[in-house]
This record gives C-alpha cells, sequence and structure tokens, in this order.
C-alpha cells in the first residue's frame, strides 16, 4: 500500500479517495509548493496549496456553543481553523477530542456548523479531564490521523494531569492544547491547579495558599514533551503558527495559550498579560536577568532541553511570563512511528471474518 | 474488568453496585462468567450486543477466578459468536455515493463511522454535555446542545436502547443435579440457590452433597435483570427455601434481583435468604451447607 505524508498527517493513498476524479474534493498535491515560516529563529515547512486550489474551506467555527463575547477561547479555536485551512488537512483525517469545560466546546463546533458533511471532522466531546487519555486511544486506533486534544487548564493540567504527564511521555503523534485562563470558567471562576498564589476573589474564603503549577515547565521538564510552546491568544495569526508548527511535529507537541476569561478572571485580561510576557527567541535578555545573555551566547537556543529549563526558571523567577517556542526536539521520533503503526485499516473498519477466531487461531495461541 | 478493588491480592465478588452506578446514569449490561468456560465462550457474545446496542458492556470476573488452576475441556472456537460489528459506513460505502450520514437516531443504533471515513464526521457525546437530533438537525447529525427538551430526549434515547439489545442477554443457567440447561422455568425442589461470579463452584458442590433436591439458578447477566425477572421470579416461587449466595457482604445481587424483579407495586416481595462470604477468601461448599 502507498502512503502519503502530508503535512503532518499520514494516509494511505487512494487516488478514488484524493485525486483528480476524487467525489470527496481533490486534493491537488502536485500543485502544492514547499513554503516555510518562522518561530522565533526555528524554521518549519509545509506543503502549501496556492488558496484557489483548496478543496477544503476555513471550518472557522460560528460561535454555535454559545461562548461570552470577547473570550480568549475563540481566538484560539479560530487560530486552529486557520491552521487546518492552510495546511489543508481533508476534514474527515481529523480527530478532535476534548473535555469539558468552555475550553471544551471547540470540538463540538469546528466544523460542525458546515453544511457539507464532507466539511465535518471526527470531534469526541468526553469526560472532564480525559481529553489526552481518549485522545491517545484515537491516536493508536487511526496511526496516521491528525490527532487533536485540548481542553481549559482544569480539563488538561487539572483533573487530567496524570494523563497529560503519560500522554506527553508516550510521545503519541498529535497536539495538546490548554486553552490556560486560570479558573474554572465553565462552573463559574473558581480556581483551578494554575491559578496564582494569593489568589482571592469574593467568593473565596480564604486566598490560595498553593504555588501553581506551570504547564510549560510540567510538560518540558517532568513529562519530557518534545515540543512545548506558550502563546497568547488574541494574536490570532500567531496561535495559528504554533497550531501549524505543532501540527507538522512528529510526536507530542504541547501548547499552553494563555486565554483570557472575560467574565470570571477579569484582572487577567490581555493588558494585565502584554507587559509580563517575555519573548524567548527576541525578548532582551540584559534587561531581566544579567547573566542570561552571557550564559546564552546571546541567543536562546530552544532545540537544548536543559538550557530550555534553565532559561525559562530565569526567566519565571524574574516574574516573567516566557512566551515563544520553548523547546523543540527535531528528532523526535512519535509513538506511532516508534511502534510501526500505520493506517492500512483502522480497526474498526475490520470486517466479522477477520475479527472471528478459528480453531486454528486457538492452537497458535 | 479493570480497576481492582477490595482487599489487595484477594477475592470477593463485591463490585456489581459500584458497577451499576459508575460513571453516571446510563445504560449499561453487566455480566459475569463466573466459570472459566464462559470466561472463555462469552466476551465474543459481549462485543456483539456493545455493537448491536452502541453502550459499554462490563465484564465482571475476580481473582480467585483469574489466578487458579482449573481443568476445562480444550476451548472450542465453535463456541465463539462469530463477531459482528453492527450497522456500520465504511469508506467504501462514501465512495459509493455521498453518504447522508446520520449519526444519530432516536431509538436506535445508527450505523457507527470510524475517523477517515470522508463524509461522516460527526461529534461523540460524551461527558456532561449532550449532541441530539432535534427540530433544527432532522439529519441527526448532531450538535452541541444544552437545551432542555434536547437533554431530556437524549436522556430517553439512551435508555431506550436498553430494549434493543434485551434478547441478546446471556440467560439465567439452571444447574439441577442431572446438569446444565439455559432456565425454562420447568424446576422445583426444597432448595433454590441463586448464583453469580465464582460462588456457582461452590454452590455446585454443595448441590451434590444435599440430601434434599436442590437447583443452582446462575446469573451471567447481573445487570439488567428486568428482561430476565420472570424466571427468576418463577425460581424463586418453585423452591421452599431460596437464597442468594455470594461473595460480598451487603448481599448486592440479592438487593438487585429486589429491586429489578420485584419492585412493581403490588408484588410479593419474597424471603430470599442470603448466604456470603466476604473475609477475601473464596466460598467453599461447607460454608454453604452449614448456613443452609
Ligand atoms: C469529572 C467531573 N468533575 C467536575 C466537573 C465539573 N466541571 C465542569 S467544567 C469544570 C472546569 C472547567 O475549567 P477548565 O477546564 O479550565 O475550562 P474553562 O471552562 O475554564 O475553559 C469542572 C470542574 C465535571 N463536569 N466532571
Ligand atoms: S466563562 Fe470565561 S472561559 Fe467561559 S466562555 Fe465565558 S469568558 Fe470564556
Amino acid at each position: 500500500m502507498e502512503f502519503v505524508r502530508f503535512n503532518g498527517v499520514e494516509f494511505p493513498y487512494h487516488p478514488e479517495f484524493y485525486g483528480e476524479q476524487s467525489p470527496f474534493g481533490h486534493l491537488p498535491l502536485e500543485d502544492a509548493v514547499e513554503t516555510s515560516f518562522q518561530l522565533g529563529q526555528q524554521t518549519f515547512t509545509y506543503q502549501r496549496i496556492p488558496e484557489e486550489k483548496r478543496p477544503y474551506p476555513n471550518l472557522e467555527m460560528g460561535n454555535a456553543a454559545n461562548m461570552c463575547l470577547g473570550c480568549g477561547h475563540i481566538g484560539i479555536s479560530q487560530g486552529l481553523a486557520d491552521a487546518l485551512y492552510e495546511l489543508q488537512i481533508p476534514p474527515w483525517l481529523v480527530m478532535a477530542t476534548s473535555g469539558i469545560g468552555c475550553g471544551g466546546k471547540w470540538s463540538s463546533d469546528i466544523g460542525q456548523m458546515l453544511d457539507d458533511p464532507l466539511h465535518r471532522v471526527y470531534g469526541a466531546h468526553v469526560t472532564h479531564g480525559q481529553s489526552t487519555s481518549s485522545g491517545f486511544a484515537r491516536g493508536v486506533i487511526q496511526p496516521g490521523l491528525l490527532n487533536i486534544m485540548g481542553g481549559g487548564d482544569g480539563d488538561i493540567a487539572s483533573i487530567g494531569l496524570a494523563y497529560l504527564h503519560n500522554v506527553i511521555a508516550s510521545n503519541v503523534n498529535g497536539l495538546v492544547f490548554s486553552m490556560t485562563n486560570n479558573v474554572y470558567g465553565l462552573t463559574k471562576g473558581q480556581p483551578s491547579r494554575t491559578s496564582e498564589k494569593g489568589r482571592k476573589d469574593r467568593r473565596m474564603t480564604a486566598a490560595l495558599e498553593m504555588e501553581p503549577l506551570d504547564l510549560v515547565l510540567e510538560a518540558l521538564a517532568i513529562s519530557g514533551a518534545t515540543f512545548v510552546a506558550r502563546t497568547l491568544s488574541s494574536d490570532r495569526k500567531k496561535t495559528r503558527d504554533y497550531f501549524m508548527a505543532a501540527i507538522l511535529h512528529p510526536g507530542c507537541a504541547v501548547l499552553d495559550i494563555i486565554s483570557p476569561c472575560v467574565t470570571w478572571n477579569m484582572s487577567q485580561n490581555a493588558g494585565y498579560w502584554k507587559p509580563l510576557l517575555f519573548e524567548m527567541a527576541t525578548g532582551n535578555y540584559q534587561d531581566v536577568v544579567v547573566d542570561l545573555e552571557k550564559h546564552l551566547d546571546g541567543k536562546f537556543d530552544p532545540t537544548d532541553r536543559a538550557t530550555a529549563e534553565f532559561v525559562y526558571r530565569r526567566l519565571t523567577e524574574a516574574g516573567k511570563k516566557p512566551v515563544g517556542l520553548v523547546y523543540y526536539n527535531k528528532d523526535s521520533v512519535s509513538f506511532q512511528q516508534d511502534h510501526g503503526l500505520r493506517a492500512e485499516r483502522p480497526i474498526g473498519n475490520l470486517t466479522s471474518a477477520e475479527l472471528t477466531l478459528s480453531q486454528d487461531d486457538l492452537g497458535k495461541m | 474488568m479493570g480497576i481492582s478493588t477490595g482487599s489487595p491480592t484477594r477475592t470477593a465478588d463485591a463490585d456489581l453496585l459500584t458497577m451499576i452506578s459508575a460513571g453516571g446514569p446510563f445504560p449499561r449490561v453487566i455480566v459475569s462468567p463466573g466459570d472459566v468456560e464462559a470466561q472463555f465462550s462469552l466476551p465474543s457474545r459481549l462485543f456483539n450486543i456493545a455493537d448491536a446496542g452502541q453502550l459499554p458492556v462490563i465484564l465482571l470476573t475476580n481473582l480467585w477466578t483469574g489466578e487458579n488452576l482449573f481443568t476445562a475441556p480444550e476451548y472450542d472456537a465453535s463456541e465463539l459468536a462469530p463477531i459482528d460489528r453492527g450497522p456500520r459506513v465504511t469508506p467504501e460505502d462514501a465512495l459509493a455515493g455521498p453518504l447522508d450520514y446520520a449519526r444519530y437516531l432516536m431509538g436506535r443504533s445508527a450505523p457507527f463511522a470510524v475517523p477517515g471515513t470522508p463524509g461522516a464526521g460527526h461529534i461523540v457525546r460524551g461527558g456532561n454535555f449532550v449532541v441530539a437530533d432535534s427540530a433544527d438537525d432532522p439529519r441527526g447529525r448532531g450538535s452541541y446542545s444544552e437545551l432542555p427538551g434536547d437533554v431530556k430526549r437524549l436522556t430517553e434515547h439512551k435508555h431506550a436502547k436498553l430494549a434493543l439489545i434485551a434478547d441478546m442477554l446471556p440467560k439465567p443457567q439452571l444447574i439441577t443435579p442431572a446438569g446444565k440447561s439455559d432456565y425454562q422455568g420447568v424446576s422445583g425442589g426444597d432448595i433454590g440457590l441463586i448464583v453469580w461470579g465464582s460462588a456457582v463452584h461452590p454452590a455446585t458442590e454443595a448441590q451434590a452433597k444435599l440430601a434434599e433436591h436442590a437447583d443452582v439458578l446462575q446469573l451471567r447477566t447481573v445487570y439488567p435483570l428486568r428482561q430476565h425477572a420472570e424466571q427468576i421470579r418463577s425460581f424463586v416461587r418453585q423452591h421452599a427455601r431460596v437464597a442468594v449466595v455470594e461473595q460480598n457482604f451487603e448481599g448486592q445481587l440479592r438487593e438487585t434481583i429486589l429491586k429489578e424483579c420485584y419492585s412493581t407495586p403490588g408484588t410479593v416481595v419474597p424471603d430470599l435468604g442470603l448466604i456470603n462470604r466476604y473475609d477475601g477468601r473464596q466460598m467453599t461448599a461447607e460454608d454453604i451447607l452449614e448456613a443452609l
């Protein structure tokens, strides 16, 4: 069987599916032009199909899921839809898995509002905290498809933390994104595991005493992620680029996306974050931590884990919120590649005859 | 099967009530094979039930059955049910013509499409929220909804699915001193023992040792029981003394039988005895004889 690797997905190439006569929209691989974009100093390349030849529209959601106007999550879903549009991954090759929360609604929305059934992705709106564990399972039984797992920081980094850790460590091909608003938005603003120490609103009887969990550090230093980045939801183009790089990355990419909750965490809006952000690739280290510039020899290198962790910690200690590509393993080998899993026939499509055990099979066992 | 519970590295059949309510109020089927032969032959049927009803089927077993040596007849593949994956659409179907794909059809199991099937993308419901076909969605594609009407219809739809698979559920097995069969409603005697899990072994051993005539009714489907309520009630009626024999403190199967088979108003609640052991050890025939 012939496989095509195209912009981070791998699928068996049936000319009936993707060729000129395809009833599903011709994916003109022959017109694709190798195109690059930058994240900091790092270059990522993809096969770009010119806009006029694209078979698939932007799957941007129409806010059918009833988000508050101004919610950061909306920009994140748009950035994701933009990335899928730019990469032209057939929607039926996309598995979108989310848990419960405002940050879980994107999977029900993306593409689902478009009338053409060919523009609908495979969404799963699963139990709170289980987007990564369910997404992992989906990635293993459908190894070639694009496996997107995402939710609020409550979902990903609080109740879902144990699963997140193992899924990152497995390096299953796909991406995990957290829409980090530092509260439980859907359930009306309770603090989450990422809320800052000392947080106290009028409904809390005491201030939070625990140090917050830092998702980037968790992924980078504890789970051993092969791709970790942070960005702010209000920059749609940047969000798109981070999603694109994460999709292209072979392995489990982790995106921590700061996403203001305009209803329950008003004080931490985009205006609050902007002065705190520090671009790891281009920021002026001299201003923040005097000896860092010297240590880095003038340039931050996101391909070395120990350096990334050291620099990241120093910046946070100095009160900064580091953003950008924090760490990236160029030689990452995904769980699927490592285990030789390929998408020839999904388990779900095996026939009765293929699945029924014979006396002969039994004897061999 | 999955989580291990109870006294670590010891045995019990004590997870029935947990499994009945775990995860929230959605329909499910719980089956306990009880012996190694059934542990081999039942799962293929359980997969078919799960696919036909598109609901979870839980297989309950215990440590004692899993960690002991048994002599069993050679496994015979012809006892396995041919796998039937239920209604599905495949990429090949999509090629044959545009799929007007409906994932959600109220009151029945709609065809299932595996991710990667062109034109059958959909959202899988789960967690606390629902997708439902509605007046706005006559094609049954499903979409996000928290509207009270949608939540109500979806809840009813989920529960209605049990009726689709009621006939497929493993039936109560009657074990008389003469042998085993599906319970047909004809048996009778002094003592009736209703068992599940690995209590079936000591129960049949005790049956052989008893001076009185004793019958054993082994429940393999342990939840729901409504579809087998008539058989269970008739077994209880036809024996002078009836006890549920099980390896837990509460009498979990007894409680479930009373709830599922005797809760209609006007039903006379029988005097169901309980013979139980809950010290982490497998029950023996002596335990039963002594209790009787
Ligand atoms: C197992 C479980 N525990 C708790 C809840 C209640 N709950 C629903 S959403 C939520 C947290 C939402 O916060 P987050 O994941 O950060 O998403 P946000 O709404 O902030 O985007 C909680 C605790 C639940 N639905 N399921
Ligand atoms: S409550 Fe907060 S997180 Fe939820 S939709 Fe509104 S702004 Fe967004």
